[in-house]
């Protein structure tokens, strides 16, 4: 089992029609999947979010609407029925076109942001095997991938007519593409290691040694600085000058309303999905159990690693990466423009480099000693 | 240099102590949590310390409450209402009829029952006027110096305006029937039905009056040409006049209120006369 849409192309073949048609299926079969997928995960990370905001600011949050008479009282599970009242609010909100607007580009620009995270989806792994399609530039893809997004940001912000929207849009681009360095450079440094740009590779090489994030001094900060600057690219606080409500109202997403609007938010979350998850299987060994960390007894039933468990492993990793995101939400404030740029530029992409040249000498000195 | 680092440094540590204080929050959230949800849970009454008790008022103003089982029915309370939010019927055995109406905790007998005793709480001012006359003291404001027969309520806040409206009598149809009045409570079902129907009680109609009949309606006049605006000489009146005579016109108005738009305009203006006023009005 290599991926997913190898292994419905196989399960299918039966069926005597042209190998292009049955592609169609296997790759709109995925398509779906993904696309119920990043839907429950909004529908649930609101959820999460609201609770975590709450009871760090010694809240309750959501607390009155229940399933069916169910009510968890002051926990967790105290309104869990604000999931479903929320989604059937935004989808039955009245869509709002400003008059002034450009309609097309108005209309285009949610479904080029959504259609970014949906794509790079594609290269992101759940478990051994469980992949879209495994090809062997997956991390460059997602990489590429992951700055579709900010042309939607930018037509959104231009075609709403309204300079909020506007100013927002060019600091989210000025923040994305700043921030787009770092990210590669770190990346960059997993790929010299491990000699391979393909996830599957990347997870193998974990198994086989030890995961990233321990296996040097330089890439535990890599890990840090990666993480750190994938938070600033999803435009999540303290990151998020591009819809600072205080200043620009809701940046781009100001004039939006609706449909659309919920199709931004979906992929907010779907984004910050996608960089936990892709942050958990290049540094925290993907769908390895956490008991591989020092890969101490190897080959063991102990270490609970197989398909089925790796799912749960991966998204433990992930769903633990988007509680940090939450949690420096609420706990730092947003930075000026100007210290945006000074982390980006003066700290972290020095620090970058440095990582680069020094792992390379790590590398040799390692490789030659073993 | 070193400033760099020592800034890189302070950034880290000031990160660590934060995010350990926000967690710290959420950690201990069974303790910190400060929402009360106010309709199910309540804050105790905070204790007072004015110098003397609460119970040592004279008077309090808060929610009326009628110890019914002592009431005799004098209606006392509901005619010194001044605002009428007390309502109460009674009911007097009829006769040959040997119904026990029961003893106040004064020992007085009852010479009849109450089968309605309303208090409308979102009428009453808290004049206290009720509670003065009342020969067996079983209306009074609940707390305050009444302390020990009625806890304070001090917020009695519903959902609905009617709910405002409390019913303390407790007399039973079945005690209505005994006591001979079938009559009474076939009224007050059919009136219960009537409401229940959406059909308006009587006094409670709105009054109506019969609309105004509309007058005649007044066919618009439109004979005056632009040329009789010619009889204004001062050309620094005649432009303006003409100007609004002109709008007017194309409004469709009647003759009368284009002069009067024209008088208007004009009268702000100098070289205005009274005597010009009287010529444009002698063009009608």
């Amino acid at each position: 089992m290599t991926s997913i849409v190898d292994s419905i192309l196989s399960a299918i073949s039966f069926i005597n029609i042209d190998i292009n048609i049955l592609l169609i299926f296997a790759i709109v079969i995925p398509g779906l999947v993904l696309f119920i997928l990043m839907a429950l995960n909004v529908m649930i990370s609101v959820y999460f979010e609201r609770k975590v905001a709450a009871f760090m600011q010694d809240r309750l949050g959501p607390m009155e609407v229940g399933i069916f008479g169910f009510k968890g009282g002051k926990k967790f599970w105290g309104g869990i029925g604000q999931i479903f009242a929320d989604t059937v609010k935004l989808l039955t909100k009245e869509d709002i076109m400003p008059a002034n607007a450009d309609k097309v580009l108005m209309l285009v620009s949610p479904f080029i942001i959504v259609a970014g995270a949906l794509l790079t989806f594609i290269g992101i792994p759940f478990s051994d095997g469980l992949i879209v399609s495994d090809f062997n530039i997956g991390i460059l893809y997602i990489i590429a991938m992951s700055s579709v997004g900010v042309i939607g940001v930018i037509l959104a912000g231009w075609s709403s007519n309204n300079k909020w929207s506007l100013y927002g849009a060019m600091r989210s681009a000025a923040q994305i593409i700043s921030y787009e360095i770092p990210i590669g450079l770190n990346l960059l440094l997993i790929v010299i290691v491990c000699g391979s740009l393909q996830v599957s590779d990347i997870v193998q090489w974990q198994a086989d040694n030890r995961w990233f994030i321990f296996h040097s001094p330089f890439t535990f900060v890599a890990f840090f600085i990666f993480f750190i600057s994938v938070v600033a690219e999803t435009n999540r606080t303290p990151f998020d000058i591009p819809e600072a409500e205080s200043e620009l109202v809701a940046g781009w997403m100001t004039e939006f309303s609706g449909f659309k609007w919920s199709i931004f938010f979906m992929s907010e979350y779907a984004n910050m999905l996608i960089v936990s998850l892709v942050a958990s299987f290049v540094f925290l060994g993907g769908w390895l159990s956490p008991f591989t960390i020092f890969n101490v007894f190897p080959d063991s039933w102990l270490i609970l690693d197989g398909f089925y468990i790796g799912i749960f492993w991966l998204l433990i990793k992930a769903i633990f990466l988007v509680f940090v995101m939450m949690w420096f939400r609420w706990t730092f404030p947003r930075l000026r423009v100007d210290q945006l740029m000074y982390i980006c530029w003066k700290v972290f992409i020095p620090f970058s480099l440095a990582n680069l040249f020094f792992v390379t000498i790590w590398e040799l000195i390692a490789g030659s000693i073993s | 240099m070193s400033q760099y680092f020592i800034n890189i440094y302070d950034a880290v540590k000031t990160m660590i102590s934060g995010m350990s204080l926000t967690l710290e929050h959420l950690r201990k959230k069974k303790d910190l949590v400060a929402t009360l949800q106010y309709p199910n849970e309540k804050w105790p009454q905070p204790e007072r310390h004015i110098g003397f008790d609460h119970k040592d008022y004279n008077v309090i103003r808060s929610r009326l409450h009628v110890d019914i089982d002592d009431c005799i029915g004098c209606m006392q309370c509901e005619r010194a209402c001044p605002v009428d939010c007390i309502k109460i019927d009674t009911i007097k055995p009829g006769k040959g009829i040997d119904f026990d109406c029961g003893e106040t905790s004064n020992d007085t007998r009852k010479k009849m029952i109450v089968p309605r005793f309303t208090i409308d709480m979102s009428e009453c001012m808290y004049c206290n006027l009720c509670v003065y006359p009342c020969p067996e003291e079983c209306i009074y404001m609940v707390g305050g110096p009444n302390e020990p027969k009625h806890d304070i309520d001090y917020e009695y806040s519903k959902y609905v305006k009617h709910d405002l409206v409390f019913e303390f009598s407790n007399v039973t149809d079945q005690q209505i029937v005994d006591i001979g009045a079938q009559s009474y409570l076939d009224e007050r079902n059919s009136k219960i039905d009537k409401i229940n129907q959406g059909v308006n009680l009587k006094g409670n109609e709105p009054q109506v009056s019969s609309a105004p009949t509309p007058a005649a309606p007044v066919q618009a006049s439109d004979t005056l040409e632009i040329k009789c605006l010619d009889i204004i000489e001062d050309k620094m009146l005649k432009t303006p006049a003409k100007k609004v005579f002109f709008k007017s016109k194309r409004a469709g108005e009647d003759d009368i209120i284009k002069i009067d738009k024209v008088i208007a305009e004009i009268s702000k203006l100098d070289g205005y006369s009274p005597e010009l006023e009287q010529k444009l009005k002698d063009l009608l």
